[in-house]
């Protein structure tokens, strides 16, 4: 700056400027110190934000294919990823869906497929993603079967399959098998919702119950478990019915003791040749009846 | 959406730091937000003699400002006197341009130009650069556009200071990490809280008599003609009665405050006044007339040197009121003794009726008029604004 220019100068080029500012030294008292530090303290936190949003912007542009959700080229999809926890096959799924061959992420709408694939009373949740590029990601989670039920609705017999929630479902790639061997629930008086039952109260004592007999091994050679005398209120009981034919009697307390006697009264009666039992009535308090139907007479 | 702003007035004076908060409206309304006061330090007569106190003091009033109100200020309208403060009148001449002889804003703006490029001795700084009007063939007038003339002159009235005494104000201000708005002659501040335009067409005088100095400023048709520092204030008023009484200045101060009087009547000199007001060891009386005449004879000085300072002004169609502002200016009879020296009518200052009444005090008036002075600078910047360009600018003002 030329003399003559500073001799012509305003306040405000003290502000501005070069020159006087230079020349003195500014007092610091320590509020000027601490208020400077805060201001640069915010100054900081600011660029902190800035370079947080720039690097969240840069990391969404690497990684979420911001340019093929927003540019209006379409790709096919290539791909269906399907995760369950269940038994349904991709197979079944691919026929159920429908999707059309070259079919583009803008065709689908994952909201209807979700809504879709959550109609299907096995299916407990499901969640439908779109992988970008090409992939569309199904996982799911189905109810478990735990008793088998028949029923007859519009005319035709039917079967469900109960989920220890007490969910009534149509069995999707269960196998037939695995259904065959699972006991079915008879005496349950229970409302349907459409053509499905509506959730079973007792479920849990009844899970409680079976989890008893898978333990000890019995399950298996049960047909049939009826729980028409579980909601009664002076003496609930269970009723299985074994493949044998053999009736047996439970009440809903102390199973394992219940159990220990079966166990016994089922090796006893093996060992006297005894193998046609028609009941077991493991309910009474200190014993347990048992009625033979081969049994000798004396 | 209304735009507001948040504007510290800071005064630095000889006896306190005075910080007012002011809010300020969609560029017009002044809201009155807060206050911060701190005992000054470092300054004698109005001038910083020891920068780091000073600073110290004024960033003490800001902060208690600051924490009255619970904002946080950016900008500061700065209030400075002192009296290395002068100014001096500078006539700009340009030929009217145009063949059919009329004022053009170019030709104004050479005239004008011609009289603010005036140089300075080194070391010396403007303040304030006030056109106090124009003249056309000799003709005064106020707004030359559009008029006949072959030849215009600008008048204006400069302001400077000391370059190193105004960049220690600035340090204060800025070493606080705050930006300084507006630098104003306190003067200036304080004509603009206490008159209103009827006063400043007619012609006024205002005097602030701060603590160290007294300040002047000189209005005629609505415009300043003249600032001036004259170097008398309270605190000398306060030493005279010290050497004078023999007290010392602490009860020097309360004397004044107490039985302080410019003007005594006849059986008022009678009475006598206790100097320390214990009636103990030491305490003793002292008449009424001896503490008028100290008071007085300051007093008749400070006017006497102002007469010396406005005489051309005063006469037809110059001066034809005085008005007193300032916290000297409570003294019992100070108007009528100017009113005798200066003759011409004299009052204290009036504050508009937007003034709160908790705030109509003259110490307060320098802070009040730089407040007002930053509302009339930001509505003048957002007339400037108000267009197309202007609302743009204002989209990417931080």
């Amino acid at each position: 700056m030329s003399k003559k220019k500073l001799q012509n100068s305003d306040w405000r080029d003290l502000i501005r400027g070069a020159g006087a500012l230079k020349q003195r030294s500014a007092p610091v008292p320590w509020r000027a110190r601490l208020r400077k530090l805060w201001l640069w303290i915010r100054r900081l936190f600011l660029l902190c934000a800035i370079g947080g949003l720039a690097f969240g912007a840069w990391y969404a542009y690497r990684n979420l294919y911001i340019e093929e959700i927003f540019s209006s080229e379409a790709h096919p999809i290539k791909k269906i990823e399907f995760k369950t926890d269940g038994v349904i096959s991709p197979k079944w799924l691919t026929s159920y869906l429908k999707l059309p061959k070259k079919s583009t992420f803008n065709d689908v709408n994952i909201f209807a497929l979700k809504n879709s694939l959550e109609s299907l009373t096995q299916v407990k949740s499901a969640s439908v993603e779109r992988i970008y590029p090409d992939t569309l990601r199904i996982v799911m989670t189905e109810h478990k079967p735990m008793v088998k039920f028949f029923a007859k609705v519009d005319y035709t017999d039917r079967i469900y399959l109960m989920s220890p929630e007490g969910i009534f479902f149509e069995p999707i790639c269960v196998n037939a098998g695995f259904v065959e061997k699972l006991p079915s629930l008879a005496g349950a008086s229970l409302k349907f919702d459409g053509s499905v039952p509506q959730k079973y109260e007792h479920a849990a004592a009844l899970e409680e119950f079976l989890a008893y007999a898978q333990a000890k091994g019995e399950l298996a050679n049960w047909k049939e478990v009826n729980v028409s005398s579980l909601a009664n209120l002076t003496m609930p009981l269970l009723s299985v019915k074994t493949r044998n034919g053999t009736q047996i009697i439970f009440s809903t307390k102390d199973y394992i003791k219940q159990f220990d006697r079966l166990e016994y009264i089922l090796r006893y009666s093996k060992e006297k040749g005894l193998n046609a039992i028609e009941r077991i009535d493991l309910s009474l308090k200190g014993r347990a009846d048992v009625k033979y139907s081969d049994y000798p007479k004396k | 959406m209304s735009d507001s702003k948040t504007i510290a007035a800071l005064e630095i004076g000889t006896g306190k730091m005075q910080v007012f908060l002011g809010e300020i409206i969609d560029g017009k309304i002044m809201n009155f937000v807060g206050s911060g006061q701190a005992t000054s330090d470092g300054i004698k007569k109005a001038d910083i003699i020891d920068l780091y106190k000073a600073a110290a003091q004024a960033q003490a009033a800001i902060i208690a400002a600051e924490r009255s109100t619970g904002t946080s200020i950016k900008g500061v309208c700065l209030g400075i006197s002192g009296t290395h403060i002068k100014g001096f009148r500078n006539v700009g001449s340009a030929n009217v341009a145009g063949a059919d002889g009329i004022v053009r804003r170019e030709d104004v703006e050479r005239a004008k130009n011609d009289a603010k490029s005036k140089s300075l001795a080194e070391g010396r700084t403007y303040i304030h650069k006030i056109c106090c009007g124009y003249h056309l063939d000799g003709q005064y007038c106020t707004d030359p556009i559009g008029r006949k003339a072959e030849h215009i002159d600008a008048e204006y009235w400069l302001v400077h200071g000391d370059t190193a005494k105004l960049s220690d104000d600035i340090h204060i201000v800025q070493s606080f990490g705050l930006n300084v708005e507006h630098m104003v002659f306190s003067g200036i501040a304080s004509a603009l809280a206490v008159t209103n335009a009827e006063q400043k067409n007619a012609g006024v005088l205002v005097v602030d008599i701060g603590c160290g100095t007294s300040d002047y400023a000189y209005f005629n048709k609505g415009r300043i003609f003249q600032t001036g520092v004259v170097p008398i204030g309270g605190d000398h008023i306060t030493n005279d009665l010290s050497f004078g009484l023999r007290l010392s200045r602490k009860n020097s101060e309360r004397v004044k405050i107490h039985c302080g009087k410019a003007v005594i009547s006849e059986d008022e000199k009678s009475q006598k006044f206790w100097s320390l007001g214990d009636r103990q060891i030491g305490d003793k009386k002292i008449p009424m007339a001896a503490i008028n005449a100290i008071i007085r004879a300051r007093l008749e000085e400070l006017f006497l040197i102002l007469r010396e300072e406005v005489e051309e002004f005063l006469g037809e169609g110059g001066i034809r009121e005085l008005v007193l502002t300032g916290g000297t200016s409570n003294l019992d009879g100070i108007c009528e003794l100017a009113s005798a020296v200066l003759e011409i009518p004299c009052s204290k200052g009036k504050f508009d009726s937007s003034v709160r009444p908790n705030l109509r005090y003259q110490e307060f008036s320098t802070a009040l008029g730089l407040l007002e002075y930053a509302r009339n600078e930001r509505e003048r910047d957002s007339k400037k604004k108000s267009g197309p360009l202007g609302l743009l600018g204002g989209l990417f003002n931080f």
